[in-house]
């Protein structure tokens, strides 16, 4: 193991969590805002 | 020219209610006035401070009594509600904005020149002539910039609730180019770095412009009919 | 499937599903390059005549990008303010808004990951010589701001202009910021830190690129996906059928 791999592990991990939950909440949000009826 | 004069008459008629009244005035100063000798008291200890936290604490100063004087640009427009008087008004809305520009500028340069004068009495004088006009004029350049800015984010939180926060909020980052011209300008000042003077005063000339064009060009679009 | 990849409210130029494709497949081999292809780079050899491994470095190939992905919201923010200044539809709002709440999530991560990436280069949590960080910093903070402007002013036409003007003055602000920096920065202290752009190799580059394409996509994406969510919750739709739907003007 390279020295330093705790951070590059912690910003690859950040990174993905981030990603992860700011997906979560616009899809959460998107589904909770879903119109009525589809139009075309 | 007839902007021109609408706005010189704006400028001029908040200076002599300044004048009658100094409500702004008398409070920044005082601010400005307690913030040196609460500085000369904090860095009394361990001897004297190296120059460059120095100009960095007059700065500050400088950029807190700017803030809180261009804040209230707006303030008697609005308690007075005239601010969509003004608007509608058949003057420019440009002219409008330039007034206030103006008025804020004399306002801090009036300010400043206290401040600075007051501090250079508290903590020595640059050590040449030529330093006292870099600095002079670095501060006279800057204080462009503050009433320009300040006027711009002022007339942005206008109709805003909570007002209080908002103003530094946006203030702050927009002046941070400024700043960090200005202080590397005092530094030279004392003689502690070695930059070179004008090419610090024209970035200052250009932020200035910049963000004069940038309001002049803004405040038209945020009337709302 | 359709809304997310599909939002309908879209108009983009750039198709919606060709971005969040384009995000899905480069961002994963982005980071597959980063570990696989890419080799580690060196910072030099000991003194017992050892290579040293610079690891750290491969946190250069997902930070930059984000950079740039940030940088293109904050980009869109004022583009779309630009917009609706000129054409008063509410949907330009609301693009503009989106950016800039694109921008500072990525913004975010940009700090946070330039953080760590400092403390495992040069020991310390925060490089103030490092003139990128500082720039953007600027820019974080203005952008910032834009939330606490937007959220005290009553939601209509009035607080879409400000918000509009103050998105456009980031525009301004990133130049004059660096200009600023570049001035004093190299007549006070000469810079002492080496860009990454001399000791990139082909491989190197290669995954760079492919970061800075993936994260373009995934921008845009999410960039297309706020767009869309903001849309509908002022629009009313959905749960809180009740509540005042704030009617949509287009000129």
């Amino acid at each position: 193991m390279h020295e330093g791999w705790e951070y590059v592990v912690a910003t690859y991990g950040l990174i993905t969590l981030t990603l992860v939950i700011w997906f979560w909440m616009i899809l959460a949000k998107l589904a909770r805002h879903r119109p009525r009826q589809l139009d075309d | 020219m007839n902007g021109l004069r609408i706005a010189w008459t704006i400028a001029m008629h908040d200076v002599s209610r300044e004048l009658r009244r100094p409500v702004a005035v008398s409070a920044v100063l005082l601010f400005g006035v307690s913030s040196l000798v609460v500085l000369r008291l904090a860095l009394a200890g361990g001897g004297k401070p190296g120059d460059a936290v120095l100009a960095g604490a007059l700065w500050v100063v400088l950029v807190f009594a700017a803030l809180l004087g261009t804040a209230r640009a707006w303030a008697t427009e609005r308690e007075d509600g005239a601010f969509d008087a003004l608007l509608s008004a058949p003057a420019s809305r440009s002219a409008v904005h330039l007034g206030k520009v103006l008025s804020a500028l004399i306002l801090t340069l009036a300010l400043h020149a206290v401040l600075v004068t007051m501090y250079l009495g508290l903590f020595g004088a640059p050590p040449s002539l030529g330093g006292v006009a870099t600095l002079a004029a670095a501060v006279a350049l800057a204080d462009v910039g503050f009433a320009v800015v300040g006027v711009l984010v002022a007339g942005l939180g206008l109709r805003a609730r909570g007002r209080d926060l908002l103003g530094p909020a946006m203030f702050l980052p927009l002046v941070i180019p400024l700043v960090i011209a200005a202080v590397t300008c005092s530094l030279a000042a004392w003689d502690t770095a070695d930059a070179s003077v004008p090419q610090l005063l024209l970035f200052l000339a250009l932020y200035d412009l910049t963000f004069l064009v940038a309001g002049l060009a803004a405040f038209p679009e945020l009337a709302v009919e | 499937m359709q809304p997310v990849f599909a939002p309908r409210t879209s108009r983009a130029r750039i198709s919606p599903r060709l971005a969040a494709i384009l995000a899905l497949v480069l961002v994963p081999a982005c980071v597959l390059l980063t570990f696989l292809w890419a080799p580690t780079a060196t910072i030099g050899l000991t003194g017992s005549g050892e290579t040293q491994w610079d690891f750290a470095q491969k946190i250069f190939y997902i930070h930059v990008p984000i950079a740039f992905a940030a940088y293109l919201c904050f980009a869109a923010g004022a583009w779309n303010g630009l917009l609706y200044l000129l054409k008063e539809r509410d949907d330009y709002d609301i693009r503009s808004y989106s950016g800039v709440h694109s921008g500072m999530v990525f913004g975010t991560l940009v700090l946070m990951t330039g953080s760590i990436w400092a403390k495992a280069a040069w020991g310390v949590w925060w490089q103030w010589g490092d003139r990128q960080l500082l720039v953007f910093l600027t820019l974080y903070l203005f952008y910032g701001a834009y939330f606490i402007l937007r959220f005290s002013l009553e939601p209509g036409r009035a607080r879409n202009r400000a918000s509009a003007i103050y998105a456009i003055l980031g525009v301004a602000l990133v130049p004059l910021s660096f200009l600023a920096i570049r001035i004093a920065d190299t007549l006070i202290h000469p810079i002492v830190l080496t860009s990454d752009g001399d000791r990139l190799t082909g491989p190197m580059w290669g995954t760079f690129a492919v970061g800075v394409a993936g994260f373009a996509a995934l921008a845009i994406w999410m960039l297309q996906l706020e767009t869309t969510a903001k849309l509908r919750a002022m629009r009313g739709y959905g749960a809180d059928e009740e509540a005042p739907a704030v009617e949509a003007s287009h000129a």
